[in-house]
């Protein structure tokens, strides 16, 4: 930087980052990273991958190589099917169904909602899907709140996550906790967590009989 | 008393020498390391094994870490911070952002067998290009 005060320094530590031994540190297990000296793939661990293969002009052309990757990538994940909803008619699910809307969750946790135009999947264009959310920024409160404002959202406000597939969330990860920070144990601490715009709805989910709750849960889990 | 006000005063001149020497040898100390202050995005995993094997190659050298995300790094250059001596990040837009405001100077080191560019995008001054 301009105003280094210790230029010799930062010279020691760029040369250092850039030569052979601190490249070679990126295929250090904890790190993986590509290097961008290319002679440091020489002694690349087996099975690494080398963006410089078969380029020996040092031109990394994005339109063969990252970019197309990258497209294969988001295509994967855009034909991704969302998990099948279960236990649909089992009746302490249908009864938490209506207590879901009656107890206003689905003001922002909309169920369904239809997709706009997708030239680049046209199958995805016109399609109704149950993601339950509004994908909108909402205040939280304060005991969500992580005070660090991201673009437009506010150190309190938070996208409505969508719930689909949420009843699967131990089965893919027993550890999985939920929420931004995963600090929520189950769903029903994750709810208690709820506040700001959703305060009321949270108080109507407290002053429900156990057994409503219960229904509200068994819901989730079939999502 | 009197016995210990002249063991006080026996004790002084060594005393005051002692301290005189324990400041010099810590002002040297602290001279033979000179610290580098790199600001990075990088995790601690990534970080703690650059700073071990940079550290071990450069003894005179001590690591000083300042862990800041892109948005927030910004915000730590464009208001009047400590100068940071290297700033260490895969953020490419806070690179073209700084460049912008003169916040780098040269580094000439040698970049022999480095690309130029990645993707099109620049990775070095055109004063540091090979002629």
């Amino acid at each position: 930087m301009s105003q280094a005060p210790n230029t010799e320094g930062a010279r020691a530590f760029a040369s250092f980052i850039l030569s052979d031994r601190g490249q070679q540190l990126l295929f250090h297990p904890d790190i993986r990273k590509l290097p961008i000296k290319p002679s440091v793939y020489r002694n690349k661990p087996e099975g690494y991958f080398n963006p410089f293969e078969n380029n020996p002009t040092f031109i990394y052309n994005g339109r063969k190589g990252l970019t197309r990757q990258m497209q294969q990538m988001e295509f994967y994940h855009l034909a991704l099917a969302v998990p099948q909803s279960r236990h649909q008619q089992d009746p302490s699910v249908q009864r938490g169904k209506f207590l879901f809307i009656q107890s206003q969750c689905a003001a922002c946790h909309i169920p369904q909602v239809t997709t706009g135009d997708f030239p680049q999947l046209s199958v995805l264009s016109g399609k109704t899907i149950m993601p339950y959310s509004d994908f909108l920024l909402h205040d939280m409160g304060p005991a969500l709140a992580d005070g660090r404002p991201d673009f437009l959202a506010s150190g309190s406000e938070w996208r409505t996550p969508p719930l689909w597939g949420i009843g699967l969330a131990n089965t893919v990860d027993e550890q999985a906790g939920f929420l931004h920070d995963g600090r929520a144990l189950t769903l029903l601490e994750a709810i208690l967590w709820h506040g700001g715009e959703a305060e009321y709805v949270k108080q109507q989910v407290k002053a429900m009989p156990a057994q409503d709750r219960q229904s509200l849960i068994d819901f989730l889990y079939s999502l | 008393m009197a016995s210990a006000l002249t063991i006080k005063a026996a004790l002084r001149w060594p005393i005051q020498t002692l301290f005189i020497w324990l400041m010099l040898l810590s002002q040297m100390s602290l001279a033979d390391t000179a610290k580098v202050v790199v600001m990075t995005s990088y995790p601690q995993e990534v970080v703690s094994q650059f700073e071990a094997a940079f550290e071990k190659q450069y003894p005179q050298y001590k690591l000083e870490v300042l862990w800041r995300q892109s948005r927030d790094a910004m915000a730590y250059f464009k208001s009047a911070h400590h100068p940071v001596d290297v700033y260490w990040t895969p953020a490419q837009r806070n690179f073209v952002q700084l460049e912008q405001m003169h916040a780098f100077q040269p580094l000439n080191i040698h970049l022999e067998g480095l690309p130029a560019t990645l993707n099109g995008f620049p990775l070095r001054e055109e004063y540091t290009l090979p002629s």
